[in-house]
């Protein structure tokens, strides 16, 4: 974090959220990560060529227009094209644009970096997905599968299986631990007390 | 009045936003590290009832006919009522940012816009969203003081524990249903 970087654990928690809600189903998980990726690749874009318009006081402010615009623009296409997952997760796509992710991103990491999260923030969630609707619902992306459709553990379907299935992926790569997150890690800020 | 208590006791304990829908964890969570949990706790959910009814005022009114805008218009208006609360109680940055971008407040509004509510039934479900957010931070900040970090497993240590502890509280609100 020292080296204007946020590790895969933080990113991780940050965007527990659509980690947790949106998960429950392989297609629902699939849509929320094509939402993800497309929301900071999009509005990172934006902000890169708009840095030295929206720099100073009206930074926030500028933030919250660009992140509500590419929200709602990418729910719109995802209405649109992917719909069937869409419906399962159209609150959880439109509250990205004040999700901790997506404003921690555009503040900290350069395109590149920020490229390379978002894909793998997208395996993690379609990990996560496939794991709640195997163990939980005993298919994947409907389709049922014999043995386990009799064996569910119905817990994993629900959202207390979603946090705990998301602690354990977390725990996976977690090498250097952060054990306390303050919003001082995450934001410079001291630009807009001045 | 009895259709008011219901929806209220509904909101506050059934039909969580943060732990029965899990929004805004992180932020919520990120809020519980400091010692004033209190004070956030007032500040994050007063903001979040103001917004979410200035929002309910306009989704019946202006937005009608216009409900694509809905989340756009929702952003701005829970970004205002975030600048002004700063103003007036002269808050820090930090708990500005957490109560800006704390995914409840925007869930809260398009969830109460979904279910088409009237004045009453989304006053009580409004504020009691907000008294479930209160009891969710101070569950959190509870559990979390009792964490001992020397004794939980490497790969557990820091965040994930955090994410694993929101999980068996949550599961414990599952009960309620």
């Amino acid at each position: 974090m020292k080296e204007n970087k946020i590790s895969l654990v933080v990113a991780l928690f940050l965007g527990a959220t659509s980690l947790v809600g949106a998960t429950a189903t392989v297609n629902g998980a699939l849509t929320m990560g094509v939402a993800v990726v497309a929301v900071l690749l999009i509005s990172s874009l934006i902000k890169l060529v708009l840095k030295k318009m929206i720099a100073g006081k009206i930074e926030i402010a500028a933030n919250i227009v660009i992140y509500a615009f590419v929200t709602t623009l990418v729910a719109m296409l995802l209405n649109a094209f992917m719909s069937s997952g869409y419906k399962l997760v159209s609150l959880y796509i439109a509250v990205l644009a004040v999700d901790l992710l997506v404003w921690t991103n555009g503040e900290k990491l350069s395109f590149k970096d920020t490229v390379l999260l978002a894909v793998k923030f997208f395996g993690a969630l379609v990990v996560i997905g496939a794991v709640r609707e195997l163990l939980g619902k005993g298919s994947f992306y409907g389709i049922e599968i014999p043995f386990l459709a009799k064996n569910t553990i119905t817990v994993l379907a629900s959202v207390p299986g979603g946090f705990m299935v998301t602690a354990f992926v977390m725990a996976i790569f977690n090498k250097e631990p952060v054990t306390k997150l303050t919003v001082n890690d995450l934001f410079t800020c001291k630009k807009e007390a001045e | 009045m009895k259709e008011f208590i219901s929806v209220l006791i509904s909101s506050v304990l059934v039909n969580n936003v943060v732990m029965s829908k899990a929004f805004g964890v992180s932020a919520t969570l990120t809020a519980t590290n400091n010692k004033k949990v209190l004070s956030t706790s007032l500040y994050i959910a007063s903001t979040m009832f103001v917004s979410t009814m200035i929002a309910w005022v306009l989704s019946t009114t202006v937005l009608t006919k216009i409900s694509f805008l809905n989340t756009f218009v929702f952003v701005v208006v829970c970004a205002l009522v975030a600048f002004g609360f700063k103003a007036i109680f002269k808050k820090d940055c930090t708990e500005f940012i957490l109560a800006l971008l704390n995914s409840a407040v925007l869930g809260l509004c398009l969830i109460n816009t979904t279910a088409e509510y009237t004045i009453v039934p989304a006053i009580s479900a409004t504020l009691g969203a907000s008294l479930g957010l209160i009891i969710a931070m101070f569950m959190y900040a509870g559990v979390k003081s009792r964490i001992n970090q020397k004794y939980v497993a490497n790969s557990f240590k820091g965040l994930p524990i955090e994410i694993l502890a929101a999980g068996i509280i949550a599961l414990a609100m599952v009960a309620f249903k």
